[in-house]
């Protein structure tokens, strides 16, 4: 147990330079003000009301629980009301190999997303490695058709239901987002992971729902939604700094 | 509730967050007393003013508050609230865009001291200014380390749970940032 302001006793064999020099550096530093920020951080945890502070107070563990709640009940209600027809003649391992891949990597999203500040930051190649690696394995899953299928048409006949596919993506995965905006507690908002995750979950949701194992459409479609989510979630955070 | 010989209060940092958590309030006082000046030395040194290392203590505290119900039995305060400082501090500078902190505002005059001699304000804050500009060109990683092992008197055993990177790696950029900082202090020892 600790009980501040006490330091631990320096081993004799760490390195170390003199105190006095320590503490010049900060002597010349201003005062804390100690009362006026009691008072500033007071009138602050008063405003931490209402539903946006309660979720956000809850154990990551928690908040990582709804995100992930959120997602498994609106691939059940795919599932129950809206499956793809032909999920009888759909190779069982395969949907369940991309199942699950879309599922794991979603979870990594949330976790990326949900990080709390009390732990170490990860290294700043993390988050690009997990996005990048998301996508790759995205566009294998598609473009490795589990059937033999003439290559179709770039046309208005392969557009116009890969832009629906798009369209019911975004739909699917902005309300994910927006849940893990909600969960976030602030201070080092990690959006391209949220939007990373929330790509995901659109298109574990899609993946349930549309019949087509065309490359084509599943690349238009399917993947331009998550790469439209974190591509929009950048030029946002870009516009906002 | 326990108070020490002095009239303070007696509990331990862990004891009083898990009052907070429980709802006590006057837990989150105390130890806004006990941390609240650290946090503030910890802070002041990477940014540019007064102010700004307020904010940021400010919103350490609040994140304390926010993330209180992951706070285990086995968590201890000091690390949980040092690292949520440092990684408040690298976003600050993420989000300015600046890779590097850079140097600090000019010197605030030293208060007086009636029994230095003449200069010693001028010669404390000469030394003071070479050591913050011997700290910032060390590299980032190095001077996390430095300063929380020099300034704080951290264990390499709780630097290594705020920055997030072993017992050995933190011994090693430690060696390392004090070797450098000799080279840059010549005759400080």
């Amino acid at each position: 147990m600790s009980r501040s302001p006490d330091p631990p006793p320096q081993r004799a064999d760490e390195p170390g330079l003199p105190a006095e020099l320590a503490r010049a550096v900060d002597g010349v530093h201003g005062a804390a003000d100690l009362d006026r920020m009691y008072a500033s951080l007071h009138a602050e945890l008063g405003r931490e009301r209402g539903l946006r502070a309660w979720l956000r107070a809850r154990s990551t563990v928690a908040r990582g629980l709804m995100a992930l709640g959120l997602v498994a009940a609106v691939s059940a209600l795919v599932a129950l009301g809206f499956a793809r027809p032909d999920l009888g003649s759909f190779p069982p391992a395969r949907m369940a190999l991309s199942l699950a891949a879309m599922a794991l990597l979603m979870i990594v999203g949330v976790a990326l997303a949900l990080r709390p500040l009390q732990r170490a930051a990860l290294p700043a190649w993390v988050g690009p490695a997990a996005i990048t690696g998301s996508l790759a394995v995205l566009a294998g899953l598609y473009l490795v058709s589990p059937f033999d299928l003439p290559r179709a048409a770039f046309d208005a006949a392969t557009l116009r239901p890969a832009l629906v596919c798009m369209a019911i993506g975004l739909l699917l995965g902005v309300p994910v987002y927006g849940a893990l905006l909600l969960l976030d507690r602030g201070g080092s908002r990690q959006a391209l992971p949220m939007a990373m995750a929330a790509g995901l979950a659109a298109n574990l949701e899609l993946h349930i729902h549309c019949p087509s194992a065309d490359p084509l459409h599943l690349m238009l479609g399917h993947f331009g939604a998550a790469v439209l989510l974190l591509l929009a979630t950048a030029l946002w955070v870009r516009a906002g700094r | 509730m326990a108070l020490d010989s002095g009239g303070a209060d007696a509990r331990s940092d862990e004891q009083l967050m898990a009052a907070y958590v429980a709802g006590d309030a006057d837990a989150f006082r105390v130890l806004f007393d006990r941390y609240a000046p650290q946090l503030f030395r910890l802070v002041r040194r990477r940014v540019a003013s007064d102010d700004e290392a307020r904010d940021l203590v400010q919103q350490t505290l609040l994140q304390m508050h926010r993330a209180r119900h992951d706070f285990r039995t086995d968590s201890r305060v000091r690390p949980w609230l040092f690292t949520i400082a440092v990684n408040l501090v690298r976003e600050h500078y993420r989000k300015r865009g600046r890779r590097r902190e850079q140097a600090l505002e000019p010197d605030a005059p030293l208060p007086a001291d009636p029994g230095a001699a003449p200069d010693a304000h001028g010669e404390s804050r000469e030394r003071a200014a070479r050591v913050r500009a011997a700290l910032s060109q060390l590299p980032d990683q190095q001077r996390e380390v430095i300063e929380l092992h020099w300034f704080e008197h951290s264990p390499y055993e709780e630097i290594a749970t705020i920055v997030g990177a072993s017992v050995a790696a933190v011994r090693v950029r430690a060696h390392r940032g004090y070797l450098r900082l000799r080279e840059l202090l010549p005759g400080v020892e």
